[in-house]
């Protein structure tokens, strides 16, 4: 927590850790004890600390208790509206890469009904009229998916496309 | 120089209705406030209150920042106004000099003023700056000359690994190690007190 301090007064994080940070440090004893110690240490290397310096933030927020709470509307270029549209962003990214990676499983899945079918076919194919009116139609489609130059990959889609009426076929 | 993102977000928090955010803009720049200051008026409980009028008055103002310019821009001129006012309503006229200047010298034109810093008050403060400065003059090499390169010279990380031939990761852990070391000697000099 301390060395994220660090790096937040130096700037050096991004605008999002920046953000949560000082979210987290603000009314928090130990993290703003940290914040202004290594700014005092700064005052004190800029020579911004002087002789008669004291802590005046104590004396300050207790004036400003009497006063009302600021309350604005966040502007669409502020920093924090930057920050949402940010975490929108990601949090929209991360719905859309999950929703990908399902679909991905589920369409690489074993298909547990398939399976009976694809004895069928198995069975189906064995059959010689079939594998004769299948060879045909493969040929067929063949000779005009050449013309495209995808030999290899038309056949298997052919293949796979004509599973359901292979199966159908042999029942 | 490293942009002060930190200074928009707080102001922005503040505005959202987080007043305790306040407090760490206060801490932030209350010693750079009371320099600014020092220039128009001597007297350090008089600079306090000042300092105080000037954070009120920001707090107040804050709803109208648009951050167009840099927080602490906006402060100084807060603060600049506030002393002179203060001056004003005292019948004092304010040091010609330095009015806006860059505050190299902090002295010229208060001659005149009084000193009443309490003997206890200076002591406290010197001792507390001394410790600082001591931690700092004891600091092993490296670690001091990451510290200072961002601190006075103002450098990014990555300006100070070039500078310092080393990577990134080490500038950010040594200028935390160098605080760290600084931050302790200050913690045991305040048990020292409650002692």
């Amino acid at each position: 927590m301390n060395e994220r301090i660090s790096e937040l007064i130096d700037n050096e994080l991004d605008s999002r850790a920046c953000d949560t940070l000082l979210k987290k440090l603000a009314g928090k004893k130990a993290g703003t004890r940290k914040w202004r110690q290594y700014h005092l240490i700064g005052n004190v290397i800029r020579g911004e600390a002087g002789a008669g310096g004291v802590d005046l933030s104590e004396k300050i927020m207790a004036q400003l208790d009497k006063e009302p709470t600021i309350l604005i509307p966040v502007r669409k270029n502020s920093i924090l509206a930057r920050v949402r549209l940010d975490r929108f962003k990601t949090t929209g990214a991360v719905a859309v890469a999950a929703s990908l990676i399902l679909v991905a499983v589920i369409s690489f899945q074993p298909d547990a009904e398939n399976r009976p079918r694809t004895a069928t076919l198995t069975q189906a194919v064995m059959d010689p009229a079939l594998i004769q009116e299948f060879n045909e139609m493969l040929v067929g489609h063949g000779e005009f998916t050449a013309s495209w130059g995808l030999n290899g990959l038309a056949s298997h889609a052919k293949f796979v496309g004509n599973q359901a009426l292979m199966t159908e076929i042999a029942q | 120089m490293v942009r002060d993102e930190n200074d928009l977000a707080l102001v922005r928090h503040v505005q959202g209705g987080n007043k305790q955010a306040f407090n760490l803009l206060v801490q932030k720049y209350q010693y750079r406030v009371k320099q600014v200051v020092s220039r128009f008026v001597k007297d350090s409980a008089e600079q306090e209150d000042i300092v105080q009028n000037t954070f009120i008055k920001a707090y107040r103002a804050l709803p109208g920042f648009r951050g167009d310019s840099a927080f602490y821009t906006w402060l100084y001129r807060i603060a600049v106004n506030t002393a002179k006012n203060h001056l004003a309503a005292a019948g004092r006229r304010p040091p010609v000099q330095h009015l806006d200047g860059d505050g190299m010298d902090r002295t010229r034109g208060m001659e005149n003023l009084v000193d009443t810093n309490s003997p206890e008050a200076v002591l406290q403060n010197d001792q507390m700056i001394e410790v600082i400065r001591k931690a700092i003059h004891n600091l092993p090499e490296e670690l001091k000359e990451a510290l200072e390169l961002r601190e006075f010279d103002g450098l990014s990380y990555a300006e100070i690994a070039t500078a310092m031939d080393c990577p990134i990761g080490t500038v950010r852990s040594r200028i935390f190690r160098a605080r760290e070391v600084v931050g302790r000697a200050l913690e045991d000099l305040e048990e020292e007190k409650i002692r």
